[in-house]
């Protein structure tokens, strides 16, 4: 059954390439509308597959893909109109220009001159491409074909962009320009992303909903918040300058806390239950003041994705026969 | 009453055309951009036409045109079908996980992808060919040693025929690169099927005449219209396999994983 809430849905989506690798297996996806959707899993979970299978590039073993609330085939061009694209590590005819590849690929989308023109142009300049707007692709970096591709995805205004791990090789400054480009397109743009990467920190910069990929099954799928809960831990992490031991000491006299930790400048304070966390928090600030110790950074136990990501891919190696198991019966 | 009812039929004519044209739009959008990238490519190898005009000023000195276009023709037919089968091998397999990708996954439909690069990949051969004997005949016009019984009728057959073998190449180069999923692979299947064909005349006697190699062996007797063999055969047994490249090809392309 379709779900209308949704942009991407996906049934029972299964993938074996030659009857040897199962590739994605049995898949239930639900991407919700005016979401930035990260889909996180290690290299080989089966990323790739599952968005070329979104895109009917791929066509499926068993189980249904609807997007935009049609269903998608691979003879699905219509469809494909609504949709912008960025391959992982994206290539482009080494002679053309951003000009020239944009203008061809408004072409192919039958996107009228006097549309197709102005269009290019303010692509060209949101990308930060105006100055390499002449230049022969051959001659970029991997950051500028990666802004060539994303001004190729935006040139038929799609409603809904899929990008493949599009900050994989780039430079720190690549990184970072691109992400906040994703993020000025999901937030102030409206569209609807769904990006693939193994890369937590972007994920977690850049997404509000996220689902976990492993060998090919979905192992979690939610909210950032939501992922986050699962790990959280009850605990506060401080990074001090100074001397620990009088912090300590008065750390250790709040009611509630049951465990204080020092290891290089950094201080791990357990508390006693999720009911209490809030509340031993102010009395945790508070013992800062008037002392000369001071207190760097803050960090709470449910703050770090790549703990909640490897915790899911463990919780799924060693129950994942189980369910198999349980589900059947 | 009459001119109304062409006027309408006219107006009608001109929709439909249009219709067609502007659902054909993307297939020529990219046939186009196809036929310009490899022109491009073929101007920068220029300088190879121009060697093989100076080998060719030198082998035919006497500047007989039989003598001229059995050596051309010669040289299409054992080099021409063997490079002009390398990019067609590499057109369709070398752009998966690249830029076929990036195309088919907008609005571009798989048989307008395929059907594509078959065009540009014939048409920049059939060009290069066509210039080529386009030169030859109009220096050797201008320089009146054309005979006046020239037969042209049955000289151009024979160019189209070579024509079609040129083609028929291309198009097992294109329907490789559908099948197998790297260039190379393509590129020695080509050289066999190269191998097979141009070498056929060596065969036997029944089989030899289909082979291209048996036009330039023949020559002077298909200008003289003396050849027992119907053309027409040779064009069929070029021009089904073309037929069924692209059909298959088609086929194949629509059932891949790309």
């Amino acid at each position: 059954m379709s779900n209308i809430d949704s942009i991407i849905h996906t049934e029972a989506l299964t993938k074996i390439f030659s009857r040897k690798k199962i590739a994605v297996n049995d898949l239930y996806l639900d991407v919700p509308k005016n979401s930035i959707y990260g889909f996180m899993g290690p290299n080989g979970a089966g990323k790739t597959t599952t968005i070329k299978m979104i895109l009917g590039l791929i066509q499926p073993s068993a189980g249904t893909i609807q997007v935009l609330g049609e269903k998608m085939r691979k003879d699905s061009a219509k469809l494909r109109r609504q949709i912008g694209y960025l391959p992982t590590n994206p290539k482009f005819p080494e002679k053309m220009t951003p000009i020239t590849y944009l203008d061809f690929v408004g072409k192919i989308f039958g996107i009228p001159k006097q549309i197709r023109i102005p269009r290019i142009t303010e692509l060209i300049r949101s990308t930060g491409l105006l100055p390499l707007s002449s230049s022969e692709i051959k001659k970029f970096s991997t950051g500028e074909i990666t802004r060539v591709g994303i001004a190729a995805t935006l040139i038929n205004d799609p409603k809904l962009l899929i990008l493949d791990e599009p900050t994989l090789g780039l430079d720190p400054i690549g990184r970072t320009s691109t992400v906040n480009l994703i993020i000025e397109l999901g937030n102030n743009r409206g569209k609807n992303v769904f990006l693939s990467s193994h890369i937590l920190g972007d994920i977690d910069r850049i997404c509000t909903h996220v689902g976990i990929i492993n060998d090919g099954k979905l192992i979690f799928t939610g909210t950032i918040a939501e992922v986050k809960k699962l790990i959280h831990t009850n605990t506060v992490e401080l990074q001090i300058d100074g001397e620990p031991d009088s912090i300590i000491q008065k750390l250790k006299l709040i009611p509630n806390v049951i465990n204080v930790d020092f290891d290089r400048y950094i201080i791990r304070v357990g508390i006693d239950s999720k009911e209490n966390y809030a509340n031993a928090l102010p009395q945790i600030f508070g013992v800062f003041k008037n002392d000369p110790v001071e207190l760097i950074s803050f960090k709470s136990g449910s703050e770090n994705l790549e703990s909640a990501f490897l915790k899911l891919l463990e919780d799924e190696k060693s129950n994942g026969f189980l369910r198999a198991i349980t589900k059947n019966l | 009453m009459d001119f109304l009812e062409q006027l309408q039929k006219t107006f009608k004519k001109i929709s439909v055309f249009l219709k067609a044209k502007s659902q054909n739009l993307i297939f020529l959008t990219l046939s186009w951009h196809e036929i310009k990238l490899n022109f491009k490519q073929a101007i920068q190898k220029l300088w190879m036409l121009a060697l093989f005009f100076i080998v060719l000023s030198g082998i035919t000195s006497t500047l007989d045109i039989a003598i001229t276009s059995s050596t051309t023709l010669f040289i299409f037919v054992f080099f021409g079908t063997m490079v002009a089968s390398i990019p067609a091998d590499s057109c369709i397999s070398g752009e998966i996980g690249g830029l076929a990708d990036s195309l088919l996954s907008k609005s571009v439909k798989r048989w307008q992808y395929v059907l594509s690069k078959f065009l540009s990949q014939i048409l920049i051969v059939i060009i290069i060919y066509a210039s080529t004997f386009g030169i030859i005949i109009g220096v050797l016009e201008v320089l009146n040693l054309v005979p006046i019984l020239f037969d042209y009728c049955q000289y151009m057959s024979v160019l189209g025929l070579v024509a079609l073998v040129l083609t028929m190449f291309v198009s097992f180069g294109v329907l490789f690169s559908t099948i197998f999923p790297k260039p190379i692979f393509s590129i020695i299947t080509s050289l066999f099927l190269w191998f097979l064909l141009i070498f056929m005349f060596s065969v036997g006697p029944w089989v030899s005449i289909y082979s291209p190699v048996s036009l330039i062996d023949n020559l002077g007797l298909i200008l003289l219209d003396t050849w027992g063999v119907k053309l027409w055969k040779i064009a069929l047994f070029n021009s089904v396999p073309i037929v069924l490249c692209i059909i298959s090809a088609t086929i194949i392309f629509y059932q891949k994983d790309l």
